[in-house]
């Protein structure tokens, strides 16, 4: 089964074109150029523009199947083209996301439905996110090293805007155990960064700064540790983080302090060994609080197998731990290793709207389809 | 303009959420709010005990990534709750503050809105909108002052509005 895949949930533009689980072209157009094998990128000044983006990033999309189809040593017919005829549904992300950028893919992927007769599958982000893991290169290589999925499992979804925990029984039998009541956790990373000076975006950067730096020179705490749930709260964490530092900063003024401040003065006060062990103590804090809910989650459901979505998989020491956590356990730990997959795109909507269409879930009423910028799962 | 400031305490907050509700409750405009305030100093605290207040069921999570998320209230109105944090351009700002937005007798609530501020307060300057300015600054690990600002539409008011505050 082709599928057209468009992925408009936030910040970038995505699209993809996916035969089963096979990934076939991926084009982003995105401001951040980071990805390297899919030449479908475009550095940009805007971000957000996907009705503007959208119908150059499809036109790509194919011609990057043309160019793939057209290498094979023994191309049947050179002369024909891989076209929209060829795709049998198309998914688009409908939730959750950014309300005004949901609209821009869902109102393409719907005109495309109806101008070539093709069935329509709106997708889950989240779901997404999730089967992100079950995505397939061009040779049927598994990029997280899952075969299938083995039930029950559970899938952790760590990124700047999401921080969830959902226990499966099979396909689409979900149960969102866990999420943030806050902030989410790369959002965090995100603004302590910020609090130690780092310029936006932080987080990636705290963790090499973290490497040089004591994580138990500070004991921030880890919120939530002692609720009986699979809940976190990083809100918490990040005012500690904050008036840690305000205290540093007095500690080395003469002058007994003002109790009002500026969060960006405090930074330049302090030395750069100060801002490593913070980095480190608070990214052991923010790791460690995770860990506890989901090694709780471990112990009470015995799963299969774990399977990680989102960008915050990046960070080195937060796999470490959570690797070590799982093989404690004898619980395979899988995520995607190319960063791509595991950030926002529509490789990850395209195979999982085959498993959408595979259990029928396809859209009934095209036009009725709206965004739900709030959707859970 | 009517000026307000205090130290407040996280009990107080829900008095000051308090207020705010009784300012949606009353006007029949759209009610604007610029969260003004340091990373940690208590804007998403005070749009969490507002929603509550507002009997908002779910939870208020940091719009900070998505930008915008929004919640219903009574009689099929919204409120939006934006952050501002993440944008750099007006160009982002015209794509997620929208004319869909600014209607009915939608709540909105906007973190950050001092990054963007004159551009706001000219989009804002209009007779079915009316705008308030909360500010808040650190005091204390668990102190904040915070200052009230109602941008009163007479000081701009323009010949033939008899609107009611």
């Amino acid at each position: 089964m082709n599928i057209l895949a468009i992925d408009t949930s936030c910040d970038d533009t995505s699209v993809a074109i996916t035969e089963d689980r096979k990934l076939l072209a991926n084009v982003f157009w995105s401001k951040i150029k980071t990805y390297e094998k899919w030449g479908g990128v475009v550095p940009s000044e805007a971000k957000r523009q996907h009705i503007e983006f959208l119908p150059k990033a499809l036109e790509k999309a194919f011609e990057d199947v043309n160019a793939a189809l057209n290498q094979q040593p023994q191309s049947k017919n050179p002369k024909s083209k891989f076209t929209i005829e060829n795709i049998d549904s198309i998914a688009v992300t409908y939730g959750p996301g950014l309300a005004i950028a949901l609209e821009s893919g869902i109102q393409t992927a719907k005109n495309l439905a109806k101008k070539h007769n093709k069935k329509l599958i709106a997708v889950n982000h989240m779901i997404g996110h999730i089967y992100s893991n079950l995505v397939l290169d061009e040779n049927g290589k598994s990029y997280s090293g899952v075969d299938e999925f083995e039930f029950p499992l559970l899938a952790l979804t760590i990124s700047g805007g999401h921080t969830d925990l959902y226990l499966m029984h099979n396909h689409f039998d979900f149960n969102h155990i866990g999420y943030t009541i806050d902030d989410a956790i790369g959002e965090t990373f995100d603004k302590v960064g910020r609090m130690i000076g780092l310029p936006y975006p932080a987080g990636p950067k705290i963790e090499k700064l973290a490497q040089e730096g004591n994580e138990d020179a500070f004991k921030f705490p880890r919120p939530m540790s002692n609720s009986n749930d699979y809940l976190w709260s990083y809100s918490g964490l990040k005012t500690a983080v904050l008036y840690t530092i305000k205290k540093l900063v007095d500690e080395y003024e003469d002058k007994p302090q003002k109790k009002k401040f500026k969060v960006e003065d405090l930074s330049e006060k302090l030395t750069d060994q100060q801002i490593k062990d913070i980095a480190a103590s608070f990214q052991r804090a923010a790791v460690e609080a995770l860990l506890i809910k989901v090694k709780k989650a471990l112990v009470e459901f015995n799963p299969k197998m774990l399977v990680v979505g989102g960008g915050v998989i990046a960070n080195s020491y937060l796999r470490e731990k959570l690797q070590a956590e799982c093989e404690k356990k004898d619980v395979p730990l899988y995520y995607p290793k190319p960063i791509w997959l595991c950030t926002d795109n529509a490789a990850m909507i395209g195979v999982t709207g085959y498993y959408y269409a595979k259990y029928n879930k396809f859209v009934e009423n095209i036009d009725e389809l709206d965004r739900i910028p709030n959707l859970r799962i | 303009m009517k000026v307000n400031s205090k130290i407040v305490t996280l009990e107080d907050l829900n008095k000051i959420a308090s207020k705010i509700v009784q300012t949606y409750n009353k006007t029949n405009k759209i009610l604007v709010i610029g969260l003004i305030g340091d990373l940690g100093s208590g804007k998403t605290t005070l749009v969490k005990e507002i929603a509550k207040q507002l009997n908002v069921n779910q939870p208020i999570i940091s719009p900070t990534f998505i930008i915008d998320r929004e919640y219903k209230l009574k009689n099929n109105n919204i409120m939006h709750h934006i952050d501002l944090y993440r944008l750099e351009t007006e160009t982002e700002l015209n794509e997620i503050i929208t004319e869909g937005l600014i209607q009915n007798h939608n709540l909105i609530l906007i973190e950050w809105y001092d990054r963007f501020s004159s551009y706001l307060d000219k989009l804002f300057d209009r007779n079915d909108v009316k705008l308030l300015k909360v500010y808040f600054e650190h005091y204390g690990e668990f102190e904040r002052v915070i200052k009230i600002v109602y941008e009163n539409t007479i000081i701009k008011h323009k010949p033939n509005d008899n609107s009611n505050q």
